[in-house]
């Protein structure tokens, strides 16, 4: 430094000059102050209130959350590195849950590990015998098919890894505490499982063709097949797969997809029961188990499936025009069957390929008029659980009374689901004004219809994850979300169904805001959706309620 | 090899730090280092010190202040200027705007999303995110600067520019003149100049260049994706100086003026010239900012690989976040005399309207931290 050679003032001897300045700061300072204080004062200004009771520090709103964690050197966006314990108290789950999200954001998503409890079944009945070729009958024009919207969607492959289910799974009072460890909530009315929990005890014992289904319904909070892959994977690693379930023939949405089976789909018109537009002399309001129709007109639409499975069913729509199906296994001959039938009708056909190993199944339309073909199951003969995703992006639960009734029973009847899972109500949120009493109805409606085919079946009533919104820079949950817990509670205790409190089992009012701030991040910054570690958290959360009924009821019905 | 490795981690103690240590340890290490050198006398003064190492405004994120620059402001008397007040009010207003705004808004419905899951993106996609977290960072470390150039106007003080429109540099080498300066500055003077140089052989130059930038990107955090940041920043600027050096020895033999380093500034490239200088500068430090922001080699590798496929569709970002990029980046490459002009024209408004101004500033802010984020196209309905 130089020396410093200049004369000190006191602060009385400030110069005209300053006192100038000073004078201005002083009058844009009350000026500011003054206008702010109309934000109070007026009732319109109010959401510019820059503080008000239960806030941070003023001006603090401005910064977010996050700023507190960033040092001047810790850059921009990137999250600072948390011990478990910090980051699970932080993320308002146990330390248990928050070891899978860390599992999970370890690993890319798209290589998420092998699906579990694949391996070769000593008694997988042999080849059935190749069905013959109908007749195929002169082109003649469907009902009219729109060029799909839904580019072909590359998925990539899973990695598939057979893992043999050896002896009878151990159903002990200690191994199933295990399963339990940081449970986070408990599904209500579980009695209502019974069904369920017998059919998951004979898959347990590893008896011969004891497949137990589970069919789980929702909007985009299980889009891409997130949640729904977590606990299908946990659950087929303790009781073994018998196939991964259901997949659309057309996806319906860009970004449907089933992530322990390598599926590629083009040509085909998709129909959704959530846009409903199925309206046609045939197919009319008809769109199969996965809610949505795939019209192939003439040749060219084809969808396959690379699988760890041995036996895939078509479900399609039989009706007086209609076209003609192809299917291949494995690139080999292909068997086409004609769609036509007298009388408007839901069908099915199985078809084999080899057991123990990979297959790849093709299905065509082979022209010969329009095909209304909806998914596929794709299964073992087991014994083992299958876990199907059955998601429709941005779908209202009420969009299920688009179906036709009639075909949405007939449609479940055919799947045998043991348990379904119900969650819809996210979409609803957006309608802050919604009346209650209708949408209370309405829902009771919409899970009678959907658990009308599987009567002898369980059914669970599953509130939607956490929603959150900002409220002068927090994040709080949709207050529209704590006011249909309630009446989905009491909608699952009327349609016989048992009930799980999702909400409350992530961490209640404000989860998204902890799941957002967490590291590894669990939710995305729509707080609506979580990201692929929320996804594991959240898979674990249901696992864990399952397993928790299952045990108490064992304990019950021992056998 | 374990550098080379996806999963290559840098052992450190992880423990917490206080707010603004790298900024005050270079602070002091300067100060020591001058008082060594002689070019400064040592402060007699530990109020003094304790002041210019604690000086509020800049504590937390810059710029980095010499003490010959800041000590002399201190023991002079309190003075301020009607022309420091309007613009540091001016700096404040722009600094809240920068990071609320822009920053924090293109983080939470852009960037972050891209790093939480980059499998669901296409390569279009995630050059898009990228270049929307060169603007995040710049909007949000010079917003954080011009808040605390502004709070130190003030109070009379005059604090160093720390960005210079960094994103219209046409090389590398000045892009970094042109980001936290003050860093490069000191990195230049107490690292760069103390290595050599470039008084030794032309590898020697190279080398002190590499390990300046080396150092510079270590100084973000101790992670080998900070390592392997500074090393292709270096790579380049080396790369630079190259070309530079020929240009020159061509010009010389030519018998034309060889011109500074600044390639920005002495040379006549020519609208082609400029433009695609321009654009692969910004694309290598927009693609190089990959490792900047990945919490580790493994997530750098993910969505390099993801920005190399070949989907270059961009319909999932939704068209509010193209317009907030594109008006953010037309403002970015402005000329700087317009901002100038504006700055002026604030100080000739009235200090009630400057008053008004802030407080809907303010507000709008308010209402800002409140919005609801957009949602992707492919969750809409």
């Amino acid at each position: 430094m130089k020396p410093d050679t200049r004369t000190y003032a006191r602060a009385d001897d400030l110069s005209p000059g300053t006192r100038s300045a000073l004078r201005q700061m002083v009058t844009i300072g009350v000026t500011a102050g003054l206008a702010l204080t109309l934000t109070y004062a007026v009732p319109l200004l109010h959401p510019f209130r820059p503080w008000v009771p239960g806030d941070r520090p003023p001006f603090a709103v401005f910064f977010g959350e996050e700023s507190e964690a960033l040092g001047p050197n810790v850059v921009v966006g990137r999250k600072v590195k948390e011990t478990l314990g910090v980051a699970a108290k932080k993320a308002g789950v146990s330390e248990a849950l928050m070891a899978e999200a860390e599992a999970a954001a370890a690993e890319p998503d798209e290589e998420g590990g092998p699906p579990p409890g694949d391996g070769p079944l000593p008694d997988a009945a042999p080849p059935s015998e190749a069905p013959l070729p109908d007749e195929a009958p002169a082109e003649e024009p469907g009902p009219a098919a729109a060029p799909s919207p839904v580019p072909e969607v590359p998925v990539p492959e899973p990695v598939v890894k057979p893992v043999a289910m050896v002896g009878a799974v151990d159903l002990s009072p200690e191994a199933l505490a295990k399963d339990v460890e940081g449970i986070t909530g408990e599904v209500e009315l579980v009695e209502r499982l019974a069904p369920f929990f017998k059919a998951l005890r004979a898959t347990a014992h590893r008896e011969a063709g004891a497949v137990t289904r589970i069919s789980h319904y929702g909007a985009s909070e299980i889009g891409a097949d997130g949640m729904t892959s977590v606990t299908r994977r946990k659950l087929q690693a303790r009781f073994g797969s018998a196939g991964k379930g259901w997949v659309n023939i057309a996806p319906g949405w860009q970004w449907y997809k089933h992530k322990d089976v390598v599926y590629k789909t083009r040509g085909w018109s998709s129909r959704t029961v959530t846009s409903a537009d199925l309206d046609g002399k045939f197919g009319r309001h008809r769109y199969g188990f996965g809610g949505v129709a795939g019209l192939g007109r003439g040749a060219g639409a084809e969808a396959s499936y690379k699988v760890f499975a041995d036996r895939l069913e078509v479900f399609y729509l039989g009706y007086p025009s209609g076209g003609n199906l192809g299917l291949s296994v494995n690139g080999g001959p292909e068997e086409v069957f004609s769609t036509k039938s007298e009388e408007e009708t839901d069908l099915t056909k199985v078809f084999r390929g080899t057991p123990g190993v990979e297959n790849t199944f093709t299905v065509k339309a082979k022209g010969g008029g329009t095909v209304h073909a909806y998914g596929v199951t794709l299964e073992t003969d087991g014994p083992g659980v299958v876990y199907d995703c059955i998601q429709l992006i941005g779908t209202r639960g009420s969009r299920f009374l688009n179906y036709d009734q009639e075909h949405l029973r007939r449609q479940t009847e055919l799947r045998k689901p043991d348990l379904q899972i119900i969650v819809y109500g996210g979409n609803e949120l957006v309608d802050r004004d919604m009346a209650l009493a209708p949408y209370e109805k309405k829902y009771e409606e919409v899970v009678r219809r959907i658990h009308a085919g599987a009567p002898g079946g369980a059914c669970i009533v599953m509130t939607p994850q956490d929603h959150g919104e900002k409220d002068r820079g927090r994040i709080v949950t949709v207050p529209l979300l704590k006011k249909l817990i309630p009446i989905q509670r009491r909608v699952a205790e009327r349609a016989g169904c048992a009930f799980f409190d999702l909400w409350s089992a992530m961490g209640g009012d404000g989860t998204m805001g902890r799941w957002y701030s967490s590291n590894p991040r669990l939710a995305w910054g729509d707080f609506t959706h979580l990201t692929p570690a929320g996804d594991r958290v959240l898979g674990a959360i249901v696992y864990k309620a399952i397993m928790k009924g299952f045990a108490d009821w064992l304990a019950q019905n021992p056998g | 090899m374990g550098l080379l490795s996806p999963d290559a981690v840098m052992p450190f103690l992880n423990v917490a730090l206080p707010v603004g240590i790298s900024f005050y340890t270079f602070q002091t290490m300067a100060y020591t280092i001058d008082v060594y050198r002689r070019k400064g006398a040592p402060l007699q003064s530990f109020l003094k010190f304790a002041g210019f190492v604690t000086f509020f405004p800049q504590l937390v994120a810059g710029p980095i202040v010499l003490a010959q620059d800041l000590v002399p402001q201190m023991e002079n008397r309190p003075r301020v200027t009607r022309e420091q007040v309007s613009d540091g009010v001016f700096l404040i207003i722009k600094g809240l705007i920068k990071k609320v705004a822009i920053a924090d808004w293109l983080g939470l419905n852009l960037v972050d999303r891209l790093y939480d899951n980059p499998a669901m993106f296409s390569s279009g996609e995630v050059l898009i995110a990228l270049i929307g977290y060169s603007m995040q960072i710049y909007a949000d470390f010079s917003g954080y600067t011009d808040m605390a150039i502004g709070s130190g106007k003030l109070f009379g003080y005059e604090l160093p520019d720390n960005f210079q429109r960094p994103y219209q540099a046409l090389t590398v080498a000045s892009f970094w003149r042109r980001w936290h300066i003050t860093l490069s500055t000191w990195v230049r003077h107490y690292i760069y100049f103390p290595l050599g140089g470039t008084r030794g052989t032309a590898v020697r130059t190279y080398f002190n260049l590499m390990a300046s930038l080396v150092i510079m990107g270590v100084w973000h955090g101790a992670n080998w994706t900070f390592v392997w940041y500074g090393l292709i920043h270096g790579v380049a600027v080396a790369v630079n100086r190259y070309h530079n050096q020929k240009r020159k020895k061509r010009r010389a033999a030519e018998g034309l003026a060889t011109g500074s380093d600044d390639s920005d500034s002495d040379q006549k490239f020519g609208f082609t010239g400029v433009l695609w200088r321009w654009a692969a500068t910004f694309l290598f430090v927009c693609v190089a900012r990959i490792l900047f922001r990945s919490e580790d080699l493994s997530q750098a590798w993910t969505i390099t690989k993801q920005l190399c496929g070949t989907q270059w569709t961009v319909g999932q970002l939704p068209w509010q976040i193209l317009a907030v990029l594109g008006v953010t980046y037309a403002i970015h490459l402005a000329p700087v005399a317009w901002v100038d002009r504006i700055k002026h024209l604030f100080r000739e408004v009235p200090a009630t309207g400057k008053g008004l101004i802030l407080a809907v500033v303010c507000g709008w802010m308010v209402h800002l931290a409140n919005t609801q984020p957009v949602p992707f196209i492919y969750f809409q309905f």
